[in-house]
């Protein structure tokens, strides 16, 4: 495995905040949906305080990810295809955490959703069969929510690693040192109006970069 | 013309995120989790046939329930007392409060049974149709499937009602007369044999609640009595009795408290929609014959339209004052899949599966999302009735018994008359009414004279006004001259038209208020304007008083740093969408705790008896709204997301200034509410009557204690 002193942070830092800012909001929302009743409070709160708590897990993730593309690639400068694979990786790794999570959610909600359902049960007209329906439908439910939360997270990851690495010139700096020394070559082609159509905000905060090869938008 | 359009342009706008609520951090949160649990819960309804001839079927118009005479009375196994042991089946209640101790006569005695019968929505021939609006095939109860295009006639539904019909009985009742009603469980009997299909209360309970009568809890008929004492059930079941006291005695004996229209429904835990929806429904106007102020006569007191005739019996019926119970149902097609969450419950339906044998009856889904909502509506009990009305001014007494659906009303002239949806090529919930007016045009106006708890303090003009779950609200139609000056002539035709659009149980997706939607006008009665008559009522003008408000403590503000602060909102459980007050489900047996108030404290939802006291009823948000019923008294506005409504009323609410015993809930909002808690110890509920909503554990206990 890579060293501490390995790891790319410049890149993986960044790379881990956006996929669990992503993933979260999904695990949330999903929550919101089809989660026990006691944990649905509160859901943006609930979502920067959650995303704070598994950060290092999908910190872990992208390392593992990104090493794993060292491995493969070498240090860099990546070729263009080779900065997509990278990032594939990347978004597998965290789209692999955001399930887990998902999962553990499920169990969770399941668990408290049944205590709910037999404090309910002291007075009910439902039977043994109605419960074990019940329970059936629990599952069902807390599975198909936990297929579609980690579908919903798989394309966010795509979507805003994608343009985070866009953002960054549609580099992905390996390397555990600077990256100043990168070529310009060594970058993706992302076209610049790909870039600004994506973040239109960004027009004017980002003219030097237009020593980097990319003529200045025009008006 | 241009608020319209830019009501319009709000549907796509920001008014149209802040009208749902979804305009905050957790609102977006809200909206991305709804568009989530859409995707996950399957809410599949049939479309009802197409009724082919609306507007045939006479409006039934409710005659009084007779009392049972005094040999009658005594008859009664055993017959009702003040006794311990005395008021119900089970021998172990007593009448809190006899009216003799008030200083009242004993009751009226009423029977009422609990039956399983039929009902039929309308008498017109039926042309099937799918959601695209097409013709489709159609089934009878022996299986027989008949092509489509094929009109057919509807059969009966099967229906569990008070005396066997729907709606049930009208009680007339009077202030200072104090009514028992001896409700009595015959649903174990089903002499025509009739297939009870697989809704309402799979063991047959009910559990009768007067909606909102200022009533002891042995005889409020609500669970969290129900469970703790008396039948320590849902409700009673078949053979059980039960007797209701209605003291007719206004809260703390205070004039002001005074009310003019309660109806009484099931309300059975968990099984409450169900049992409406099945034809639990009933009425009962209250008069109040002090002074002769509103004894339905209308040479006298306050002159509001009604001529009375008195029945040796002690009852009485008051013509020209017409109660209107609006429901609306669904048919079965016959081919939508029968699967909730109450499956095992309904062994002999074997669902999940189709009921081809059901076609054309009523159609129920308890598997809940949002809450039900019918594309047929009716009122009492027939669809799309017309009532030849004399020319002269009338009463109108608006109940919504529906499950979930709200109204806006509005009072439209027609040239070219009703159209079906289907023709005018609309499909889904579009077809949500059957019928249009593509042409209506406002032609007269409401005088608001009540609203749930009674009369207003000042008549309101309303162009229109909404109806929400469980609501009254009652209007004078001057039928002799229209909006503008004109009078009417013999022959007329004006419809009372449903302007407000409610694909789901959520929230309405476009009304007066919101994202309006010009074309969306559904007649609903037809009246048709005949003879002149001698009209000796008079309209209440605007500085006319009708009945003071019960006073406000000056310092309601301090109060209110103490208040009792419940907030609704949605969860999920056992595979469905649960409805939560607090974050918590419905616990029968134990009363609710307040969220933490402005002094920091979280009280338990105690009141000794006599107080009074401010509590906060907050929407939790989500794009629903939620008409939250408090029972046992009406409560004033206070507050509604902190603005002071007590003097001025907002555009939104413009009734807010009255005694309410439900707070509409706008998505979003928070309203503070003030109120007594008199007269009786004991357990009561408050919860949202959205009634699938109720049914899946939007409810909390609450309790009087001994001062
Ligand atoms: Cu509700």
């Amino acid at each position: 495995m890579t060293g501490i002193r390995q790891v790319p942070w410049r890149t993986a830092l960044p790379l881990a905040l956006v996929a669990a800012l992503g993933s979260e909001f999904w695990v949330v929302a999903v929550r919101g949906a089809v989660g026990a009743t006691e944990r649905t409070s509160e859901p943006f709160a609930q979502w920067v305080l959650d995303s704070a708590v598994v950060l290092p897990a999908y910190l872990v993730a992208v390392v593992v990810a990104l090493s794993v593309a060292r491995r493969r690639y070498g240090p860099g400068p990546l070729a263009p295809r080779q900065v997509v694979g990278s990032l594939l990786m990347v978004v597998l790794a965290a789209t692999l955490v955001a399930a887990v999570l998902l999962a553990v959610d499920a169990v969770v909600d399941y668990r408290l959703q049944m205590q709910n359902l037999g404090r309910s049960s002291a007075h009910g007209s439902c039977t043994d069969a109605c419960f074990a329906q019940q329970h059936r439908e629990t599952i069902v439910l807390q599975v198909k929510a936990v297929g579609l939360g980690t579908v919903l997270a798989l394309v966010s990851n795509v979507v805003l690693l994608g343009v985070l690495v866009a953002l960054r010139g549609g580099r992905l700096d390996l390397s555990a040192g600077r990256s100043a020394a990168y070529p310009a070559h060594a970058r993706v082609a992302v076209p610049r109006h790909e870039v600004l159509r994506v973040v239109p905000g960004r027009v004017r905060e980002r003219p030097h970069r237009a020593h980097e090869g990319v003529p200045p938008p025009s008006g | 013309m241009l608020g319209t359009g830019l009501a319009t342009f709000g549907g796509v706008g920001v008014p149209y995120l802040s009208a749902k609520g979804w305009l905050s951090a957790d609102g977006a949160f809200a909206a991305v989790s709804t568009a989530i649990g859409d995707q996950l819960f399957t809410e599949v309804f049939p479309t009802s046939p197409l009724i082919l001839d609306p507007f045939v079927d006479e409006l039934p118009v409710p005659e009084a329930l007779r009392p049972l005479s005094p040999d009658a009375v005594s008859k009664l196994k055993p017959p009702p007392g003040p006794g311990p042991g005395e008021q119900n089946s089970y021998r172990n209640e007593q009448h809190q409060i006899w009216p003799s101790t008030l200083g009242l006569p004993d009751p009226i005695v009423y029977e009422i049974d609990v039956l399983v019968r039929t009902h039929s929505f309308t008498s017109s021939q039926v042309l099937p149709i799918d959601n695209a609006g097409n013709p489709t095939v159609s089934f009878d109860a022996d299986l027989n499937r008949y092509p489509a295009g094929t009109k057919r006639s509807l059969p009966p539904s099967t229906i569990y009602g008070f005396n066997g019909t729907f709606p049930g009985p009208m009680i007339n009742a009077e202030y200072g007369k104090p009514a028992l009603v001896r409700f009595s469980n015959h649903l174990d009997e089903n002499p025509m044999g009739l297939d009870r299909q697989d809704f309402g209360s799979p063991v047959w309970q009910f559990l009768t609640h007067l909606h909102n009568g200022h009533t002891a809890p042995e005889s409020d008929g609500n669970p969290h009595y129900a469970i703790t004492a008396g039948p320590h059930a849902h409700g009673f079941f078949p053979t059980d009795w039960v007797d209701q006291l209605y003291l007719n005695h206004p809260a703390g004996g205070d004039e002001t408290e005074k009310q003019s229209f309660f109806w009484f429904h099931d309300h059975t835990m968990d099984f409450t929609g169900a049992n409406v929806y099945k034809g639990m429904v009933g009425l009962y106007p209250i008069y109040d014959p002090k002074d002769g102020t509103d004894m339905g006569d209308e040479r006298q007191g306050l002159r509001l339209p009604g001529v009375r005739t008195n029945h040796a019996d002690g009852s009485f019926d008051v013509k020209y004052d017409i109660p209107l119970a609006i429901y609306d149902c669904r048919l079965d097609d016959g081919v939508t899949l029968h699967h909730d969450i109450h499956d095992d419950q309904f062994p002999d339906a074997h669902n999940p599966r189709t009921h081809p044998e059901w076609w054309g009856m009523t159609f129920h889904r308890h598997f809940p999302n949002h809450g039900f909502v019918g594309d047929i509506f009716t009122v009492n009990g027939t669809a799309y009735p017309v009532l030849q009305v004399d020319r002269r001014k009338y009463r109108f007494r608006f109940l919504d018994c529906s499950v979930s659906r709200i109204y806006e009303f509005k009072m439209m002239s027609s040239t070219k008359g009703p159209k079906s949806a289907v023709s005018l090529g609309y499909s889904d919930d579009e077809l949500d009414g059957q019928y249009r007016i593509p042409d209506g045009q406002q032609c007269m106006q409401f005088t608001e004279i009540a609203t749930d708890g009674g009369l207003l303090p000042f008549a309101i003009k309303r162009d229109s006004f909404e109806l929400w779950p469980a609501k009254r609200r009652e209007v004078i139609i001057d039928f002799t001259r229209y909006l503008d000056g004109h009078p009417t002539t013999k022959g007329d035709v004006v419809y009372l038209t449903n302007i407000m659009k409610m694909e789901d149980g959520r929230m309405w997706d476009s009304s007066s208020r919101f994202s309006f939607d010009p074309d969306y006008m559904v007649p609903m009665v037809k009246f048709v304007i005949g003879d002149d008559a001698p009209d000796a009522s008079v309209l209440p003008g605007p500085n006319k008083k009708l009945r003071d408000l019960p006073p406000l403590p000056a310092d309601w503000r301090t109060l209110a740093q103490d208040r009792k602060i419940f907030e609704v909102k949605r969860g999920s459980a056992g595979g469905e969408i649960e409805w939560l007050i607090n974050g918590v489900q419905f616990d029968p047996e134990n009363v609710a705790r307040s969220l933490k108030n402005p002094q920091g404290k979280s009280p338990l939802a105690l009141q000794p008896r006599g107080s009074f006291a401010v509590w906060e009823i907050r929407n939790g948000g989500g794009g629903w709204v939620h008409p939250f019923h408090l029972h046992m008294e009406e409560h004033r506005t206070l507050t509604r997301n902190g603005v002071d409504v007590t003097k001025n009323p907002l555009p939104s609410h413009p009734d807010d200034r009255s005694r309410e015993d439900l707070v509409a809930l706008d998505p979003g909002e928070s309203v503070l509410v003030y109120r007594g808690f008199r007269t009786f110890v004991g357990p009561y509920v408050a919860h949202c009557h959205n009634l699938l909503h109720e049914d899946h554990a939007m409810m909390f206990a609450w309790s009087i204690t001994p001062p």
